[in-house]
Formats: C-alpha cells, structure tokens, sequence
C-alpha cells in the first residue's frame, strides 16, 4: 500500500459515462508524491511542485515508485556562551515554531532548541536557550489543567535559575494565560513573557520572529520581572509592545497588531531595529530575589461567562445553577434586565429573582461588556438592587476573560467569603484605580 | 540572424504567458485597479527564507535573504484590503476567476484536474507580503496551432500577481499593492517552438485566444511572457518580463547566441585546461591606495579594501562579448551585484580603465601571480561585502567551465538580458490550508459557453468585405460587439465604412487635429442612424466626432438640407450673383452650403434651376 510520502505512478482511467468532448476525465498515469488523501481524492504532488486532486473514482493503480524517505532535519550545534543570560522558551503549542514540510505539505512543529536556533538564528546572539514542549495544542483547546503543567514548569524554571522565560502560546486564548499566570505566579524574580504568532512561522512573513527576538531582548536588557506579554505593536516589523498580563485583549481576528492594552498603558516598546527599548510606566515589578508565590488552579472547577443581550430569558441565567462561578457581561457600567416596567418586561422579574438566587450559590462578577471603562453600580437604581442581591464587579475595569481567570483562580486558592472580598481588589494590576485619558482605543497606528 | 540556422543550433524554446483578468482580485474583493496617484498608507515589513525541511531552504530564497532587506509597502484605502496587507485569510476565489480559466482550458482542449488545490509558491524578493504566492494547476495537455506546428500547452495555472515594485535601493525595496491579487491566467508551452519567430507567432496566438474570453485585462503590462530558452549542449535559462511581443524573436536569438558563445569560453577553458578555482581572495588596498579611480579611491576614504582573486586562464575571455556590449565580464559583475549589492568589479580584460593605470594593473598581475593567460577581478567595497562579491565572481567563473548556467535572467529594453537569481527549485511550493480545494466538475465544464476566438472573428468579418488587417484589428477591438448591432441594424451602410469609422476615427482625428476624442457607444449609435437616413453627410462625421461632445447634442448643426431648402437657398444665390458664370457659381454655392448638403445634389439642383429659368 502507498503511503503519504511516497513516490507513485497513478493510472487512471476514462470514465466513459461521464466523459465529454472538451477532454475532461480523460484517462492517464501521473507521476509524483502522494499526499494525505481526501474523502473523494487521491491528491498528488507532481514533479512541477503542484497538488492536484484525481476523482478515486477514476485511479484504477497506484504503483509505489520509491518508499518516502525520512530525512533527519539539520540542525545547528548550540555553543554556550557563558557570558550571555540563559532564556528558557516554554512551548503550549501554536504556531511559532512550525516548518512547512514541503514533501507532505503538513505543518511540523520544531520545539529542541537546536531546531529552533536553526529557524531564529538571531535568538544565539541575545541568549543561551533552552527550550521544550509542554503541551502541543490549539490555544482554544487549552484548560485549566494544563495552567498547571504550564506553572509547574515556570516553577523549576526559576529553582534552575534562568534568567528569563518566554511562554509560545497560540493566541486566540494568549489573553486568558498570560492572566492566569500573573495570578498563578506572584513575585517572580525573573520575568516570563508570553508570545504568539498571528502568521505561523512556516511563512516568510510570520510576526512570530519578531514577537519572540522583542520578547528575548526585553527579557535581557532590562530589570523588568513578573508576567507580561510581547505582540507586534502594529502591522510594521519594527516594534513591540510588552503588555500587562491582565490588562490586554485579543481584539482583531487576525492583524499583527491584535494585542491591545485596555484600560492602561503597554509596560514598554520594544523598538528592534534601532536596539531600543522604551518603558512608558514605571510601577513594574523589578528582577531581584523576589521570593515568587507560586499556586495553581483547581482543574474541576465550572466557572462561566454569560454575555447579557436583548430579548434575555430566565433559563438563560438558571443554566449556570450548578457551577461554581459566574461573569456576566453586562452593558454599560453595569446592568442587567431585571426590571419589569410593562407587560413586555414580565420576563426580568424572573431573571431577577433567578440572578438573587444564583448569587446565594456562587460567586456572581460583572464585567464590562464595552471592554473600555469601568463599571459603576451606583448610578442606577436597578444596579442598586443587584448590589443588595449579592452581585459584585462595582468598580471593577476587568476584561471579561480577566475577570474569569481571576474567579477561577480565587476559588482555588480561597473559600468563598475570601472570593467575594478579593475580586474587587486590585492583586496584581489587574484592576485600575485610575484609567488614563489616552488608553481608550490605545493604538499606535504610526 | 536570418543566416542562422536555427535547427543545427538545436534551439529549443518555450514560453509561459501571463495574464492579468479584470473584476475583482482573486483573494479578496478589492478591484484590480493599477494607480499612479500617491498611496494613502506605507507599512514595513521583513521577510524570512523558511526552510523546507531545516536546513534546506530554497537557493533563490537564501540569495533574496542574503540581501537582508526590508520592505515598504504602499497602499490605498479605497482600493486594498487587510488580505493584501497579509493581515487576513485569503476568501476563496471568485466564481467569474474559476469561470474564466476553465474557458480558457476548454479553447486550448486541456484536461482539468479534478479538484484544484492552490499552493504557496515561496517567493521572498517582497513582491508578495506573505512571501508566497498562491497558485493553482488548474488543466493539463492542451496545445494551440502555429503556422509552424503544433505547441503543446502543458500547464495551465491560476495564481495572483505580485505587487509592483517602485523603488529598490541596497537597503530596502518599495512596493504598491495595487498590482498584488490581481488574477494571472499562466499558459506555458512545451519546449517545441524552433525559431525566434514563431516564439512570437505563438505568444501572439496564446493573447489573442486569451483576449477572445471577453475577461481579460488590456494594455501595457496587462500580459507578460517569460521566455524558457536553451541549446544543443546549453541549459534551460528562463528569462522574465518581455512586455512587448515585438521584442520576443531578438531575446531569444540573442540567448540563444549567448548560450552558443559560452559554450566557446567553455571549450577554450578546457583546451587551456583550466581547473575549478577557489576562491583564494588576495587584498590589493596597498596597491591602489593612489588609484586615480574615484570608485576605488571613494571605497577606501570609507574604511573599505580592494580585493581581488586570480582567474586563472581567463585572460581574453571575460572580455569574450556574449551579447551587445555584455561581456563575460559583465556576468560576473551582474551576479556580484545581485549576491553582494557591490556597484562593480573590474578585470584584467578591460585594464588599464577607469583611472587604472597601465602601472596599477601590471603591480596587480605581479600581486595575483598572473601568468600571460591568467586574468584577475578585484572589487572596491567595504570587506564583508566585497568577500561577498568575489565568491559570486568565482562562482560565475566557475559556471564557466561548466557552460550555462542554469538561472533566470531579465529582459532589457534593448533585448538584451541581464542575471536575476539562480533557477529556483521546485521544493518551493506547499499547500496554501487557508483555501479549500474546489471539485471541477463535468456539469461546470459543460455549462460553460465558448466564445467566438478571434481568428474566427477576422475570418468572419472578412466575409463582410472587410480587409484582413481592419478584420483582425475590429475583431482584437472592444467595438464587436457595437459593431455587429451597427451592421444590422442600419443596412444602407456599408460594413467597411462602418468599421473604419469605429476603429479609426479616434486615430485619424488625433492625428490630423492633436485631438484625444472618447466618443460612448450611443454616440456612434446617433451618428450611423443620422447617416442612415441621410440627416448628416459623410463628410461631416469627423467634424461631428471631433467636437467631442454628446453627438445627439451638436447633430443639428450638421443637418442636411432639406431638397425644397436646398433650392430656396440655391435660387437666392443664383439670383444673388446674376451672369456669374457657371462653374463659378458651383464654387459660390459650394463654400455656403459646404456640409447642408452633399457637393452633387448642390451642382444638381444649381443644373436643375438654371436650365429650368433657361427654359
């Protein structure tokens, strides 16, 4: 049997029914690479480079020319330079260090640091690194549990002694982790730096390069430690932004520059070209012999996140009854339906009375569904009667997704009288006392 | 060149022609408008050689990196999107793109895959912002008939063009997106076409089959043709963007005769038993720190050496002309260029020059141990890039021993060519994921209607007692189509006036006047019907065009007469000019009447009312 890989000869055949005067289906035999195949198609990648799909219905043959041969990748022998600082790269899986495999066509994620030093040269030039897989996954694919495997590893990181980490990370969930790891791991002595990559690194174009040389020169050159993380600050390949890890959101399906602060200013600017690096705030964590607090999260729990729309329904709040927390995000500065003021509104008596009682259960934290600003609940009336029932989030600029992690994170180190308390302080940066005129829409488009 | 015997020389040529199709681009759905005006927005961008498997990374992705240059990208609000910033997924292609290619599949009797996969075809020069380009096989084993032959047409593909580059300077290179997206129909031949001229014959074919689709771009750069040529005892060199079809037999005999020359060098260096050279690179600074060269003397004011290597049984033959005013010399020097962004080299073939003196080049001879037949090139430049340099100098000498290199090359205006990068290999294409295969179906390939190509249409228009070159000019024309429905619908006029004034009034009025008219369709339509019933005479059409206004707006100036009009007026001026005789009141009534009225109707009445007062 031929396999993806292998060198084949394909025969096919005229399918006479189907055959017509404009020569399609013609039979003929193909030279080339077999690839994985499809539902209704072989797929061939001849001789020219091109992939081309052949109706199964038509291969009569497939002769196996040559088995595919395994080629070792040639990798780079790392020399340590005794007088440069050790990075210690952590991988979760995403894009940043894949290879195209021309032969197959399939995306090979490349993870040793030989392999990766082949991919970034430039990285031996800052760093001694070291560097593994922890996990190879989609970063919607990520849970709790493996927030674990990810702080336990950042644990024996700072025991061995490295002088600073860079987490790869996919990043339609980078937001969630960098939140959960500044939780996680308070008072690091080193800083840990999350990186993603919007153009996989199999592309000539990837931002993943950047993202990462940034990441290890910020992580060399400057006194910064604790959690952060390290995205394009705008469509050019030239600068950074090192982002606080609670304060900053996904928040383009696809550009480069889809990280944004929100609600407070980047930590610094990573300016590449010119070897530069520009601290915009001063109140960060500096390297030392910080004794880090290290904790974890309870993998079991069930915290959700309920968006308030229009046209809301009692069930919709009765589904998290059995869970352990509950973020709403709610509009504004902070309301949910829940007053009946016609005969269409009979609904939001219930949704009250269902919120009253969730609240008894579980924790219950608003979080601003406008992601700029912060919440008020003493503005309205209605908003008042949430705060008598128990619900918390009141002066609280979280991200939804901050808001979540934090949740997660308090009840599995805390009961819930600690929670409630806890969520509306600010431990770790993650909530403002005062928001800056010039963070809203924070985007530098020069 | 008509002496050549181009069969003996064993030419073997073929070609890939690449066309642009109108609409929208073929990943997003921006339009495929080309602008001059200044761009609304400038990003920049570097682009990284990936390597297949680690390691082996492509030869023409490694020189473009070498370069370590970065990009600058120009683009318009209003006419680009964030897909051709590479900053979202491609959409798939459009239905009237896929349309378009399987007509132009079924015209050369192809055989369609049957499913299309589009590819990334790694091209890190900038020209792409993701540095690939997509690219799809779309049909095999079509072919197109020559007056010499049959061409087999092996390959036909579906990609997007690049964008246009608009300025390169050693750091960095500047491109426009208006061009990248752009949907390419690409048509290559096999290698069959024998002589320069029926390269062109074939490329001309190949246009006008793709022009017959009705979807095509027009005008200059809307189709490009590369040009693949080798010889008996040669190799394949691809040469790129040969704009003007005219120029395509004077490229190719040129490369043909290139090839032939360098094979010569190759004999001669093997009769001379010249041996692979290394590259030994020997520092010449001392020697020329007083050159009267300002190339040389400017490299070391800024800390830069002079280096130079030894090409060992060389001398005469870098000198060797290859093609007009392009020597060996200038292939080394080309590929210098290219590798090591040095402006120059200079070799002993064409010392002493350039401010080297006779004195300089024989205390160059004596440094680089130079026996009579052995010949040198040195390089002004900082250290690291002339290094650079003379490994690319040795490398091409070191082709020289074997023939032809294998590369791409660029055509000149003048059809001459000049080194671009290595060939390319084919380990540069995997899938592009983002786009899911299409199924080509029998149902499709049969629902689409072939049009009337346009060889067929000049045939057919010659029926109509059109000549051969107004057939195939109307026919290749955007007017067919007005054309047809003019000869049908007004049947006093004769099709070869009627085709005459659609293609060339425009040119005849800018040339006897300096005048650009645009005349719109319904201004062709008011003026045959005007002519049709006799309204306006012909001898006012180009007056009427070369108002360049609404023709229905200014018809009423040039309406004729009416027969009683006609002799009113006529009458006035015969009783006007009593006894004036009769010819020269022909002339007197001709000047006032000049357009109202057709210059023999005018002599007749004038006969008609004087024989009738005679009477």
């Amino acid at each position: 049997m031929a396999e993806a890989g292998d060198k084949v000869k394909i025969h096919t055949k005229e399918i006479q029914a189907e055959h017509d005067s404009a020569g399609h289906h013609k039979g003929e035999s193909l030279t080339g690479t077999l690839m994985p195949e499809e539902k209704e198609f072989v797929v061939l990648k001849l001789e020219t480079g091109y992939n081309i799909g052949i109706s199964k219905k038509r291969v009569t043959e497939i002769i196996t020319i040559a088995k595919k041969t395994e080629k070792k990748p040639v990798t780079v022998k790392i020399e340590i330079t005794p007088k440069l600082p050790t990075i210690s790269i952590l991988h979760t899986g995403g894009t940043i260090a894949s290879k195209a495999d021309y032969e197959t066509g399939g995306v090979v994620a490349r993870f040793t640091p030989e392999e990766l030093i082949a991919i970034f040269p430039e990285l031996k030039e800052t760093a001694n690194i070291t560097s593994r897989l922890i996990s190879n996954m989609w970063s919607q694919d990520l849970r709790f549990a493996h927030y674990n495997i990810l702080i336990k590893e950042i644990e024996k990181e700072i025991k061995k002694g490295a002088d600073g980490i860079i987490v790869t990370h996919g990043t339609d969930t980078l937001h969630y982790t960098s939140a959960a790891l500044a939780f996680a791991v308070q008072n690091s002595p080193i800083p840990i730096i999350i990186v993603g990559s919007q153009r996989s690194s199999d592309r000539g174009s990837t931002d993943g390069a950047l993202n990462l040389l940034c990441a290890a020169r910020f992580i060399t050159q400057t006194s910064f430690a604790g959690t952060a993380t390290c995205m394009h600050e705008t469509t050019n390949d030239n600068n950074c932004l090192i982002l606080p890890a609670t304060k900053c959101r996904k928040m383009h399906t696809s550009r480069r520059d889809a990280f944004q602060p929100i609600n407070n200013m980047p930590w610094a600017r990573v300016i590449y070209p010119e070897k530069k690096i520009e601290f915009m705030r001063t109140d960060y964590l500096r390297k030392g012999n910080n004794k880090p607090e290290i904790t974890f999260y309870k993998e079991n729990l069930k915290i959700g996140i309920l968006k308030q729309h229009t046209n809301m329904y009692e069930e919709q709040y009765n589904f998290y009854e059995n869970f352990d927390g509950l973020v709403i995000e709610a509009t504004g500065l902070g309301n949910l339906p829940t007053s009946e003021i016609d005969e269409h509104t009979k609904e939001h008596t219930k949704i009250f009375k269902a919120l009253q009682k969730l609240a008894k259960k579980m924790p219950v934290v608003l979080a601003p569904q406008a992601l700029y600003g912060m919440l008020n609940l003493n503005v309205y009336e209605n908003q008042r009667k949430l705060q008598e029932i128990g619900i918390l989030g009141n002066l609280s600029d979280m991200t939804p997704e901050t808001t979540f992690i934090k949740l997660a994170w308090l009840l599995s180190n805390y009961d819930s009288e600690e929670t409630k308390e806890k969520i509306s302080q600010n431990l770790v940066g993650e909530i403002s006392e005062r928001i800056e005129p010039n963070t809203f829409l924070y985007h530098n488009t020069d | 060149m008509s002496n050549i015997n181009w069969a003996d020389l064993g030419l073997k040529c073929g070609i890939e022609c690449h066309q642009q199709l109108e609409g929208q681009k073929l990943f997003c759905r921006c339009p495929t408008q080309i602008r001059e005006d200044e761009p609304d927005f400038r990003f920049i961008r570097k682009l990284r050689a990936t390597a297949g498997e680690l390691g082996q990374v492509d030869k023409a992705a490694v020189q473009e990196m070498k370069k370590n240059k970065h990009f600058i990208y120009e683009g318009y609000y209003d006419t680009n999107c964030q897909i051709e910033m590479d900053e979202q997924p491609p959409m798939p292609p459009t239905r009237e793109n896929i349309n378009t290619i399987l007509t132009v599949g079924k015209l050369l009797g192809a055989t369609f895959v049957d499913e299309i996969h589009f590819m990334r075809k790694t091209i890190v020069d900038g020209s792409n912002t993701s540095a690939f380009q997509r690219t799809a096989l779309i049909a095999c084993n079509g072919k197109i008939q020559t007056e010499n032959g049959q061409i087999g047409i092996p390959t036909i593909i579906l990609e997007e063009d690049a964008a246009k580059i608009i300025k390169e300077d050693q750091e960095s290179a500047t491109y426009r997106l208006d061009r990248l997206g752009i949907p390419l129909i690409e048509i290559s031949t096999t290698p069959d076409i024998k002589t320069p001229e029926q390269c062109k014959e074939t490329a001309e074919k190949i246009g006008l089959l793709l022009r017959s689709t009705g979807k095509v771009k027009r005008g200059l750069g809307t189709i490009r043709q590369d040009v693949n040529v080798s010889i008996k005892g040669g190799t394949r060199v691809e040469i790129k963007g040969a704009q003007d079809l005219r120029m395509l037999p004077k490229i190719v005999a040129g490369e043909a005769m290139r090839q032939k020359k360098l094979l010569e060098i190759r004999d001669e260096l093997h009769k001379r038993k010249c041996k692979e050279i290394s590259p030994k690179i020997i520092d010449a600074t001392e020697i020329m720190k007083h050159s009267g060269s300002k190339i040389i003397s400017k490299a070391i004011e800024q800390n830069g050496k002079v280096l130079g290597i030894k090409l060992p049984e060389f001398a005469g033959l870098i000198g060797k002309e290859l093609q007009t005013n392009k020597r060996l010399g200038t292939e080394m020097s080309d590929r210098a260029k290219v590798i090591a962004r040095i402006s120059g080299i200079f070799h002993s073939d064409e010392l002493p020059a350039y401010g080297i003196e006779q004195r300089e080049t024989d205390s160059l001879r004596v440094l680089f141990d130079c026996k009579p037949n052995d010949a040198f090139a040195i390089i002004a430049d900082q250290k690291d890039k002339a290094e650079l340099a003379i490994h690319a100098v040795v490398q091409r000498a070191n082709d020289a021993l074997i023939g032809v290199p294998s590369e791409v090359r660029k055509a000149n205006e003048d059809g001459t060519t000049s080194y671009l990068r290595p060939m390319p290999g084919a380990a540069r294409m995997y899938p592009e994921t983002d786009i899911t295969p299409m199924q080509i179906t029998k149902e499709q390939i049969n629902k689409i209607k072939l049009p009337e190509l346009i060889e067929d249409k000049t045939k057919r228009y010659q029926t109509f007692g059109l000549s051969k070159d107004l057939a195939q000019t109307l026919a290749k024309s955007e007017k067919t189509e007005l054309f047809q429905q003019t000869i049908k619908q007004f049947k006093k006029l004769k099709t070869a006036y009627v085709a005459e004034i659609l293609i060339g009034a425009e040119t005849t009025i800018k040339r006897q006047f300096g005048i650009e008219i645009n005349p719109t369709e319904q201004d062709f339509i008011d003026l045959f019907s005007a002519l049709e019933t006799s309204e306006i005479s012909k001898e006012n059409v180009l007056d009427i065009l070369k108002e360049n206004k609404p023709v229905q707006s200014i018809l009423h100036k040039y309406k004729l007469l009416s027969d009683s009009d006609l002799r009113e007026e006529i009458r006035k001026i015969i009783e006007e000019n009593k006894g004036m005789q009769f010819n020269a009141l022909i002339g007197k009534a001709m000047q006032k009447l000049r357009g109202k009225a057709e210059g023999k109707k005018i002599v007749q009445t004038i006969k008609d009312l004087i024989q009738h007062n005679l009477s």
